[in-house]
Formats: C-alpha cells, structure tokens, sequence
C-alpha cells in the first residue's frame, strides 16, 4: 500500500513538474507561471450541530481548505482537503471524537481546446449534481446531505474527459466520461469504476438536465444510475434541484429540494440576506440488505426538512433546518445548526 | 461521402462555435446555478476562479472568458455582486 501511495505521489509530483516547464513555455496570453493568474487558498471553516432527540447530540467543526494552482495559460493543479472531528453525546456519554480527515481531490487539468478538458490524478467521480458542485459547506443549501448522498459520493484515482459545446444558440451538451484505475490509498479516495455524465442545459429557462452512470469494478462489480436536474426560476429568486439515483446493490431514492432567496421579498436588510430552503427525500433500500455501505439507511426511509440561511456578512453563513424522518412507522425529528465561515487568500493580494 | 464528412465537420465546427452570450447573461445562467453571489475580487484571482469552475461548470473557453471580463469589470465596484437579482 506505501508502494503504490508512493507510486502515485512520484507520478503527481512529475505530472506538476511537467505542468511547470510547459507552463514556462507557454504562449503570453497571460504571461508568467502562472498565466496571468494567481495561486488562491481558500475554503471554509465550519461548525455544526445535529441534535435528533434531547439525549442524543452531533456537534464538531470542519474545515475544508482548497489550494488552486493555476500553471500557464492551460493547466490547473486543484487540491482540497477535508477534516472533521465530530463529537457524540449518547444517552448522557461524550465521546469518543475521532478525526477524520482526507483528500477531497488533487487533480491536474489540462485545457487542451475551447471545449475539451483534461484531468487526471485524484478527482471527485462526476456523477449527478450533489458531490461535484453542492456538497462543499459553503455551498450547500442545507447542512445535512441528502439521505441517498453515499451512493454516489466517490473519488477516482485515472482520469477524465469533459467536452461542452452548444447545439444550438439554445441547448448546450455536456459530456464527461471517467475512469477510475485503482483503489483509493491512505487519505486518497478512489474506487475502481468507470462512467459518465451528460447534460443538456437551455440557458433561457435557465434549466438542466443530466443522466449520469457509473460501473463499480472493485470486488463487488454493480450499476448505478442517476438523473438530475436544475432550474433557477427567472422571474424570482427560486431554485429547485432534484436527483435520482438507482445503484443495484445499494437500493435507490431521490431528493428534491427547493431554495427561495429573500432578496426580492422585502427591503429589509436581513431579509435580503435570507433564505428559506425546503427539501423532500426518501430512500427504498435494497430487496437483500446491503452491507457495502453503512452510512445508507437500512430500511426505507423518507425525511422533509425546512431551513433557514442567513449571510450577515459575506463570509459568515449562519444555517438553521428542522427536519422530519419517517421509518418502520416511526418517525424522529432532527434539528440542526451551523455556522461557517469562508476565507479566500492569494498570493501578493 | 467526402462531401458527406465535410458538412459532418462543418456541422460540428458550426455547433463548437456557437454563439456566446453576454458575460453577464452567461453568469447569471451558469454560475447562480449554485452560488449565490460573489465577493469582489482582483483579475488575476477571478482569472484563477473561473479556470476551476470551467470545469466543475462545463463552461466553454469563450464563456469562461465573458464571465472573466464581466466579473472584473464589476469586481472593484461591488462589495457584493448579486447580478442575478
């Protein structure tokens, strides 16, 4: 296992090297090293609690730092790292926290034309719409995932192909395929699977639509498929985004979540600043329980939470949900709260 | 056939040109997709951001350069830039 971690090491570090002499050979579009741009450090650093009943508590921080590394005019080296200590109170018992920590990626993109990327190394699976775009802290309208999340939250170790380009002056396709060679080593997550990703987007609606499959190939070898969609509303601050997923050993499900922001609501500074976030879920776990992956739900589960978001500043998001779960004829409310703060640095500014 | 192909590869020539949008248009249909607004920022560090997203958001070369010229032409000006609204 050192082996290969030190394998795949040796292989990024010349594969950054290799980006820094072209770089340096560049044609001046931007100029420099870094063509024009700069180095930035940024991410979020967050705290959240889950309390789903009196004795039962979740609280912990997590950060999340991104280094982005812009080599001449073509090339990215993106990097971003998670950690997170959460805490458990059960039935009147602290503890233990144990840190988990990891990469979430660390890439290489090569911008070869107008509409093709090249990326390879240590990359998030693109699958759907929640792991790639939504689930970083900052980003994410509620604090919980939803219930289906671990289906497809994967990493890959290999590489990844992304074109776009427009049909027509009203539809553009996208389309990315993917393989992931190896397992994932140490903190580098990775899963052995191939799949791919295409998407339709109409920019005067402002709506998405996506289709996404995935091959696992590690020792258990299965299916998952999964479609998305995105509207941001014109006429008001309102977005709705869904996903479905079916994976053959890990039961299926979907979400659908509806954000509506305060902005136009009222003139009144918080409520500019506000927003009111509704999601509905429900997982149908498998005919044969799955024992792949624990953090799913083991019987059919639906949830519907309501949340509330407020910026007071541009760093600062403080959150706040309610949520609702129903399972075996029981149900359980959860509530939760948050704060994160996000912070950006580059170089010389 | 030849003239077959050829018209194949006009066709596809004609699709990757397309048209391109206003970067202010071209902002508002991708990147409110998943953000809310964006802080001010100097050139070179939005030079740097829009290189990361063009491939989280699937934009292509000649829209990740609108949305650079527009969000450098509005970053010193804004604190915060809620163009969508």
């Amino acid at each position: 296992m050192t082996g290969i971690f030190r394998l795949n090491r040796c292989a990024l570090l010349a594969a950054v090297s290799a980006a820094a002499l072209l770089a340096q050979t560049a044609p001046a579009g931007g100029g420099g090293l870094f063509g024009g741009a700069t180095p930035i450090v940024t991410g979020a650093f967050g705290f959240t609690t889950d309390i789903n009943n009196p004795s039962n508590l979740t609280f912990g921080p997590k950060f999340e730092p991104v280094i982005l590394l812009p080599l001449g005019n073509r090339f990215l080296f993106e990097t971003e790292y998670s950690m997170e200590l959460p805490v458990e109170r059960a039935d009147s018992t602290l503890g233990p926290a144990i840190l988990s920590h990891s990469f979430e990626y660390m890439q290489l993109s090569y911008f070869a034309t107008s509409n093709l990327i090249i990326t390879g190394g240590n990359f998030v699976t693109p699958f759907g719409i929640y792991k790639e775009r939504l689930d970083p802290q900052w980003t994410r309208n509620l604090l919980d995932e939803p219930m289906i999340f671990p289906i497809n939250d994967y990493s890959s170790i290999g590489g990844m192909v992304r074109t776009s380009f427009y049909l027509s002056p009203s539809v553009k396709l996208n389309v990315t395929a993917d393989y992931g060679a190896t397992e994932g080593v140490a903190q580098i997550g990775g899963e052995k699977q191939t799949g791919g990703q295409v998407g339709l987007y109409f920019p005067g609606p402002r709506f998405e639509v996506g289709a996404s499959y995935s091959r696992k190939l590690g020792d258990e070898k299965f299916n998952v498929a999964g479609m998305d969609f995105v509207w941001n509303v014109r006429r008001t601050p309102l977005d709705i985004r869904g996903e479905a997923v079916w994976a053959d050993l890990l039961g299926k499900g979907y979400w659908v979540e509806g954000a509506w922001r305060l902005s136009k609501a009222t003139g009144n500074r918080f409520f500019r600043h506000s927003q009111i976030v509704g999601r509905a879920e429900q997982y149908f776990s498998p005919a044969q329980a799955q024992d792949l992956n624990e953090d799913l739900p083991s019987v059919n589960t639906k949830a519907f939470t309501a949340g509330f978001n407020y910026w007071p500043t541009d760093h600062v998001k403080v959150a706040f949900a309610y949520g609702r779960q129903f399972d075996s004829g029981q149900s359980q409310g959860i509530w939760s709260l948050g704060v994160v703060y996000r912070f950006t640095w580059a170089k010389g500014e | 056939m030849k003239t077959a192909a050829l018209l194949i590869v006009l066709g596809f020539s004609a699709c990757l040109a397309g048209s391109l949008p206003e970067g202010d248009q071209v902002y508002k249909s991708n990147c409110t997709r998943c953000h809310i607004s964006m802080r001010p920022f100097p050139e070179k560090m939005y030079r740097t951001i829009v290189r990361h997203m063009r491939i989280k958001a699937g934009l292509t070369k000649p829209e990740a350069d609108a949305v650079l010229a527009f969000l450098s032409a509005m970053g010193t000006q804004a604190k915060t830039a809620d163009a969508r609204h």
